[in-house]
């Protein structure tokens, strides 16, 4: 079966991007283009509503949420807890540190930085 | 010698004799004179009544009353005259008629008979006269001035007040003892069988009057009753017990004068001695209690005066104090408290409290330095009819002046004392007293007493002053500490706001930049994202043609990418946030082959050598690996794009502080005076700015500068000049 990517991204020609190069690589993609939707998605992941994705790509800047205050309602939920995530900015680690942002042991990739095809094997890597 | 003789001669005679003459060394007016005329009369009087008591034939007896009469003859008119100028009244007619009358009475008693004829042996002692008319008649007008003069006096007496009312108080007295004494004489006369020996009281009289005149102050009747009460005690008490004694004596032996006598004598003198001193004190308290009661009450004053001062630390409260119970205790209408307050060398006085002044007037009297000059010297109670007699007697004119001016002043405001409030040497300020409701004057214990209590009010003024000027500095230091903590407080509130803005801004700053990040690098993304998909064949197959122009926009974007990471990474070491995140043991010869792997290809591209010479034993450092890497990548990457043949060299050496890497070229060199320029920021290059752009050595080496310096290393360039190749020297501090 294939691997489901849940991508938390609000800029649409990088969603148009990932879809086609993630579904060229074989996985599933499910898109969600602001915080609230992602928001939801979790709570209705944690009742059970919803399937577990395999890996989570997660924007810190959104349109209404901190992708923070995202990774920190993930981290809180039992299901949701263990699953792969890689935060997806278009600032680098250093930067988001230097601005406040604990990101603790998080991945952390710059977009700019990562061509699709780099990172699909970035993912492929995870998922092993 | 009989009774009449002992009081003619001792008690009449002798003292008038001695005090006439006193009297006109002490003074040369009018009623010194007209008083030793009195005086003279009376001992001329006193005289003549020795005689007459000690000769025996009745011939001897009648020429010595006659004399005697001669002095009497004067008494009236000489009575009338004294006390008409010691009120300074004119009754020229009165006096007139009384001098011709007793010129009269001289011419009868001298020349005829009509004045005494009849004699008669009174008392088995002494011849003495029957009253003739003539003699009656004389009498008549004795009695007639006697209690006209009483009556002048008393009349004065209601109106006046002060020391002449107490001076007045006296002459009433001393007539009224003398003359009722004195006037016994003449009973004999008219057969009333009084012994004539009472005319003694003359004495008492005489020396009143004369002290009365004399002084004006010292004179006061419970002083005299007083001490001639201890006097009289004491004296009553010595003869007494001696007259005991010796009629115990004779009762039991008979005889005085004996040897054992003169032993009893020795044993009763001791015993006297002792007795002497309980008895003096029992006389003093007694008669203190009944001739002197006042002072009991001033002793209590002074008792209450000082509890208060001593209790009371409050200036207003002391002279209230003061004011207060000098007035009640004294009776006066007026008292007030005025306190010296100095300003430069002119001496003005506060007016602290007065009752019963009238304010408007004080004025006059506070701006005279003569009166402070004069308590300060002095130190004592001032009376103001004192002055008057001070102004007279002074010697200098401008001593006179100034007294009679003094004396105005204080009569202007109806002051009739001033006491000197003296502390540590200095006149502080002064109480003023008006005149006692009785109209007596103040006597000598009365202004010891206020001496007494104006020095006790000095110190606790001066206490009291004192208390409130550290009162007044506590209070102004705490004002003073309250504003500045105030300001101190204000400056902190400021600072904080200051500081709170700052904050804001910084947070607003990282959002600016963050947001800035985000919204450069979203689109780059974009293309990079989509040319990688298309170079991966998503869209399928691309053609040739296409094929080298999308390689193109890809490069570009690719730079385009790179340009804005280094803007971003400028801006942000521009506006003070360090972008180097320093990290130990950092080694820098493997940086060097990374970026070699980076360069080669364009090197060879553009046929270039390139050379790394490494020092092998470079220690390791303190420093930020991903930026020091761009920073010497750029200066690499620039010495390659700035040369057109020849080769680039790196060489890494160290020092004890530093390591060093030269990056040299043979290029086109950099002109001198573009090399100091070069490493500047961006905006400081002035006029060559667009040189340096179309350069394109602009934001890579503006870059590496503040990379280097974020790493408190140093940057500079050395050329020899125009297509002469240059060099870059890197230094980065091994500690």
């Amino acid at each position: 079966m294939a691997k489901k990517i849940l991508l938390v991204e609000d800029d649409s020609a990088i969603i148009d991007i990932y879809q086609i190069a993630f579904k060229g690589a074989g996985f599933d993609v499910e898109t969600l283009s602001d915080g609230q939707s992602a928001i939801d998605k979790i709570k209705s992941i944690e009742l059970g509503e919803d399937d577990i994705p395999d890996i989570i790509l997660l924007d810190i800047i959104l349109p209404d949420f901190n992708g923070m205050d995202i990774l920190k309602e993930i981290k809180k939920g039992n299901k949701t807890k263990s699953i792969s995530l890689i935060i997806l900015s278009n600032n680098t680690d250093a930067e988001l540190k230097k601005m406040g942002y604990d990101l603790g042991n998080q991945k952390c990739l710059t977009k700019a930085q990562h061509t699709p095809t780099q990172l699909i094997e970035i993912i492929k890597k995870e998922l092993k | 010698m009989n009774g009449f003789a002992i009081s003619g001669l001792f008690f009449v005679a002798i003292p008038a004799v001695i005090i006439g003459p006193f009297l006109l060394i002490k003074g040369r007016k009018k009623i010194h004179l007209i008083w030793t005329a009195f005086l003279t009369s009376v001992a001329w009087w006193g005289f003549g009544i020795y005689k007459i008591a000690t000769v025996s034939g009745i011939k001897e007896s009648l020429f010595w009353l006659k004399v005697a009469e001669i002095g009497v003859i004067f008494i009236p008119v000489f009575l009338v005259h004294f006390v008409m100028a010691f009120l300074g009244l004119r009754r020229k007619i009165l006096l007139a008629f009384l001098y011709v009358s007793t010129v009269g009475f001289l011419y009868l008693n001298i020349f005829t008979n009509y004045f005494l004829n009849d004699l008669y042996f009174a008392f088995d002692q002494f011849y003495y006269p029957f009253a003739t008319p003539i003699y009656t008649l004389f009498i008549f007008i004795f009695f007639s001035s006697v209690i006209y003069s009483l009556f002048e006096l008393l009349r004065t007496y209601r109106k006046r007040i002060g020391i002449i009312k107490s001076q007045i108080k006296y002459l009433i007295l001393a007539f009224i003892i003398g003359f009722s004494g004195g006037a016994t004489s003449f009973l004999p006369a008219y057969k009333i069988n009084v012994y004539p020996a009472w005319n003694g009281t003359i004495f008492v009289s005489v020396l009143m009057v004369s002290y009365a005149i004399l002084r004006y102050r010292l004179m006061d009747i419970r002083v005299v009753f007083r001490k001639i009460f201890i006097y009289i005690g004491m004296a009553g008490l010595t003869y007494g017990l001696f007259y005991l004694v010796a009629w115990g004596y004779i009762k039991l032996f008979g005889e005085i004068f004996t040897t054992n006598s003169y032993l009893l004598g020795i044993i009763v003198a001791p015993l006297f001695v002792l007795l002497f001193i309980w008895f003096n004190k029992l006389f003093i308290i007694i008669a203190n209690k009944y001739f002197f009661f006042k002072l009991y009450n001033y002793q209590k004053t002074i008792n209450k005066l000082t509890k208060e001062l001593n209790y009371h630390i409050d200036l207003k409260k002391i002279i209230d104090s003061i004011v207060d119970t000098i007035k009640d205790t004294m009776q006066l209408n007026r008292a007030g408290v005025l306190l010296v307050k100095k300003e430069k060398e002119d001496i003005h006085y506060r007016i602290a409290k007065v009752i019963g002044f009238n304010e408007d007037n004080g004025i006059s009297l506070v701006q005279d330095n003569f009166l402070t000059r004069y308590l300060e010297k002095t130190k004592r109670p001032l009376v103001a009819e004192e002055m008057v007699i001070l102004a007279k007697d002074s010697e200098k004119p401008s001593d006179r002046k100034s007294f009679a001016q003094l004396s105005q002043n204080m009569k202007k405001i109806e002051a009739s004392l001033c006491l000197p409030l003296i502390s540590r040497n200095r006149l502080i300020g002064i109480i003023v007293l008006g005149s006692k409701i009785s109209g007596d004057a103040y006597s000598e214990e009365d202004l010891n007493i206020l001496d007494i209590l104006a020095k006790q009010a000095a110190i606790a003024i001066e206490n009291a002053r004192l208390y409130q000027q550290v009162q007044n500095f506590n209070k102004t230091l705490k004002q003073k500490v309250a504003e500045q903590t105030k300001e101190i407080r204000k400056a902190y509130e400021v600072e904080k706001k200051a500081h709170e803005e700052l904050k804001r801004l910084d947070k607003a700053k990282d959002q600016f930049i963050l947001a800035t990040q985000h919204h450069l690098r979203t689109p780059i993304s974009g293309m990079l994202g989509y040319l990688d998909l298309l170079f991966g064949g998503s869209f399928g197959k691309i053609p040739k043609k296409i094929g080298g122009a999308l390689q193109r926009f890809q490069s570009a974007t690719k730079i385009l990418s790179k340009l804005v990471d280094e803007f971003l990474d400028i801006s942000q070491l521009q506006i003070g946030r360090k972008v180097v995140a320093l990290k130990p043991n950092v080694e820098l010869n493997p940086l060097l082959d990374e970026i070699m792997e980076e360069v080669t290809m364009e090197a060879e591209t553009k046929k270039l050598s390139i050379k790394l010479e490494k020092d092998k034993s470079l220690p390791k450092i303190i420093a930020d690996p991903e930026k020091l890497k761009t920073a010497l990548f750029n200066i690499i990457d620039n010495a390659i794009k700035y040369t057109a043949q020849g080769g680039v060299v790196i060489k890494t050496s160290k020092s004890d502080s530093h390591i060093q890497i030269e990056v040299q070229d043979t290029g086109k060199g950099i002109p001198q005076q573009d090399l100091e320029l070069l490493c500047k920021k961006l905006f400081e290059r002035g006029d060559k700015a667009d040189k340096f752009y179309a350069t394109g050595r602009g934001i890579g080496l503006f870059m590496s500068t503040l990379i280097i310096e974020a790493h408190n290393g140093k940057i500079w360039a050395e050329s020899q000049g125009q297509d002469k190749g240059s060099s870059f020297f890197i230094q980065l501090p091994i500690k």
